[in-house]
């Protein structure tokens, strides 16, 4: 084998193989389980209904044509896998028996998930499994845990990084993958599915994204930024200011979404999967810039303070006679039976009412007429999006908008359409206020486009004033926009030469 | 592994001491087990990732949704909604839902029926509504398609930085697909969009064939 061979096998032996203390697959461990909470518990109550042969389940298998995969459980045993997920969930971020919570926790999670694909399962859910899988391998439970506190009086274990690796792999892959996505979507570049994205109210509230809609130029410079991140970011956030910046855009990113997408709880995952580029060495100079600054404002690290009550919790604990499995084991029984006796009294679908099982009452009539008369042929309007004008364009879309425009200017009046859409006409004019058409200019559009332009250079002995652009699709008017026309800096002075130039114009 | 090597051990010096010194031996066995580990996982992960890149077989199992990547699957320039109603004996119409017992709201405020864009569990849903609560015997159950174009989603506030003219907004409904009362699906419509895609392929045929063409037929008879 020659040196260079031996090299790069002692590179890739230290780079999974390395020995440290977990101290960021452990962060990980506490907040990730703890994110998936605020999945599991609010759909806790909705079990029966939403697992369960009892309900309604949606398995992701038959939107690939697989049946009955994974089976379906009945209700109650639904209900007792849902409390034992959330159970384990939170011993999993306290670290108690972490290795076995985690466990318990990834194939409840994965298992549940993939019985309600309609309003559980997404890619953040396949994420949160990968992840809850790769600490399950590793000893992210060797600090800040119970299992830790426990060893009191040990050195904190150390074990090979490779999980942690595979955390930071996983992360990479998956910009990477996303970026084939969006490189094979059409009019992703262009911005408008991102724009159209951003006007789907199908996620939480998101003001700053619908704001954003108005203004598709942000939308493809962010969107050529992204793309170059996702592919980038595998390479570059090992160390240094590549790091720093593939990590830091990153969170930028992710938390924009929250305001841009109204998407919750994806970038809290995210955000906790980064916390797997923190390694011992990281935590050690945190530690000192804390302690540091501490003392200089004279407060002191607050360690015995902080970890007071859980102290407390854990001498508790040891004074039980009895062995933690077993401890844990009983709680566990404990709140799945509580849990299946509150879901019981819920009566998730009000069956135990006074009347029996609720009572479907009929549509009016004017409901069902809505509903079921013959589907409607879509109105040209509905096929334009907007009208905008501007002076430039800038990766297809308009640039530099505006309502006031100078005589003798070039302006460049951009449709904007809404597939799909049939092969169509569509016309543009320019009206002065009594509906006067000053400049028309058609072009075919095909059934594939996104937008038309028009270019217009205004007559330079056009008067002053209030004017609009109107766009027809055929002969319906689709759109209009007002403008206001200034003077031009040249002097028109007579009717012959304002009269002979608006001619002149196509 | 541990137990075999420190029996065989404490038997040889017959101390019936256990000694810990087959640590390289279990560190080694673990690290060959590890190199598996991570092998393995990465080349799942690149398999999905490839397989999407190219286009192949990215559908080929359920569990190629735990290693492919396309969280934006594009996004189309209409909003739509399902509605799921069923037909009694009577003659008369009845919502599934909202389902009666109270609706769970999984990302915003839309009932799960709405996320159906495959429409493969709106009869589910429309099944389980029927068998928890009272009603007349019925004889089938609708889905009805529900869609606007998505420029009417702009508030009103910034509605009037792009258009003039007041939002004037339109919704369709279209019958997308008809299931007997146990949910068994018994006839599959063409989309909204899809139908209209047809209508305007059969017109423009229709200027290129001669009237009654089979091709312009079959796209007529797509639309419908």
């Amino acid at each position: 084998m020659s040196s260079s061979s031996r090299s790069a096998a002692a590179s890739v032996r230290d780079f999974f193989f390395a020995e440290e203390t977990p101290y960021g697959l452990a962060a990980i461990r506490i907040l990730l389980p703890l994110i998936l909470l605020c999945v599991v518990l609010p759909r806790w109550s909705h079990t029966r209904e939403l697992f369960s042969t009892d309900g309604a389940p949606s398995p992701l298998a038959v939107n690939y044509g697989v049946m009955n995969f994974p089976p379906e459980p009945s209700g109650t045993l639904a209900v007792a896998m849902m409390t034992a997920l959330a159970f384990c969930l939170v011993t999993a971020s306290v670290g108690w028996h972490t290795r076995l919570s985690l466990a318990v926790s990834w194939a409840l999670y994965t298992y549940l998930n993939m019985l309600d694909s309609l309003s559980t399962f997404t890619k953040y859910s396949v994420i949160s499994s990968h992840v809850l899988l790769l600490l399950t391998l590793s000893d992210c439970g060797a600090v800040w845990s119970i299992d830790a506190w426990r060893r009191r009086g040990q050195a904190a274990r150390r074990s090979p990084v490779w999980p942690r690796r595979l955390v930071q792999l996983l992360v990479g892959l998956i910009y990477f993958g996303a970026s084939f996505t969006k490189l094979h979507t059409d009019g992703f570049i262009s911005g408008d599915q991102i724009r159209y994205w951003l006007l789907t109210n199908l996620n939480n509230a998101n003001p700053l994204g619908e704001y954003l809609a108005l203004y598709p130029e942000m939308i493809v410079i962010m969107s050529h930024i992204a793309v170059v991140w996702q592919v980038v970011f595998l390479f570059i956030s090992w160390r240094g200011y590549g790091r720093l910046c593939a990590l830091g855009m990153g969170t930028l990113f992710h938390l924009s979404t929250v305001w841009i997408l109204g998407l919750f709880i994806f970038p809290p995952i995210m955000i906790t999967t980064y916390l797997a580029w923190l390694s011992e060495e990281d935590v050690r100079k945190i530690r000192r810039r804390v302690t540091e600054f501490a003392d200089r404002v004279g407060i002191g690290f607050p360690t015995g303070r902080l970890f007071r009550l859980p102290a407390r919790l854990l001498r508790f604990g040891r004074s039980v006679p009895v062995p933690s499995l077993v401890l844990m084991t009983a709680a566990l029984s404990t709140t799945v039976v509580l849990g299946l006796e509150v879901e019981q009294r819920l009566d998730p679908y009000q069956e135990r009412g006074p009347d029996g099982p609720l009572v479907l009452t009929p549509m009016s009539d004017d409901e069902v007429q809505l509903m079921l008369g013959e589907t409607e042929t879509i109105r040209e309007a509905d096929k334009f999006f907007s009208m905008e004008v501007g002076r430039e364009t800038m990766g297809g879309v308009l640039v530099g908008r505006t309502n006031v425009c100078r005589a003798g200017e070039r302006v460049l009046v951009q449709c904007t359409l809404i597939p799909p859409h049939q092969d169509m006409w569509v016309a543009c004019s320019l009206m002065d206020e009594t509906g006067n058409e000053i400049l028309r200019a058609g072009q075919p559009v095909t059934r594939e486009a996104r937008r038309v332009d028009f270019s217009f250079i205004i007559p330079t002995c056009i008067p002053p004033g209030t004017y609009r652009f109107t766009a027809f699709s055929g002969t319906a008017e689709v759109l209009s926009r007002t403008v206001t026309i200034t003077a031009s800096e040249g002097v028109c002075d007579t009717p012959q030469a304002r009269r002979s130039e608006t001619a002149a114009l196509p | 592994m541990r137990s075999i090597a420190t029996s065989a051990e404490s038997s040889a010096d017959g101390s019936g001491a256990l000694r810990t010194t087959p640590v390289p031996t279990r560190k080694r066995w673990r690290t060959t087990g590890a190199s598996f580990v991570i092998v393995g996982y990465l080349g799942i992960l690149m398999h999905g990732v490839v397989c999407h890149a190219l286009q192949f077989r990215v559908n080929a199992h359920p569990l190629m949704y735990f290693t492919v990547w396309d969280m934006f699957c594009g996004w189309s320039g209409w909003s739509f909604r399902n509605h799921i109603i069923a037909e009694g004996e009577s003659g008369r119409y009845y919502r599934l839902t909202p389902t009666p017992w109270g609706e769970y709201h999984p990302y915003s405020n839309l009932g799960r029926e709405h996320y159906d864009s495959f429409r493969n569990y709106a009869f589910r849903i429309g099944h389980n509504t029927l068998k928890q609560t009272q009603h007349e015997p019925m004889v089938r159950m609708l889905l009805v398609e529900e869609t606007w174009s998505k420029k009417f989603n702009l508030p009103s506030r910034l509605w009037y930085r792009l258009h003039d003219a007041p939002p004037d907004p339109h919704h369709y409904f279209h019958i997308a697909a008809v299931s007997s009362a146990d949910g068994r699906i018994v006839r599959r419509n063409s989309s909204f969009h899809e139908r209209h895609r047809a209508a305007w392929l059969a017109a423009s045929l229709r200027g290129q064939s001669p009237p009654g063409h089979p091709r312009i037929e079959a796209v007529t008879a797509f639309g419908n």
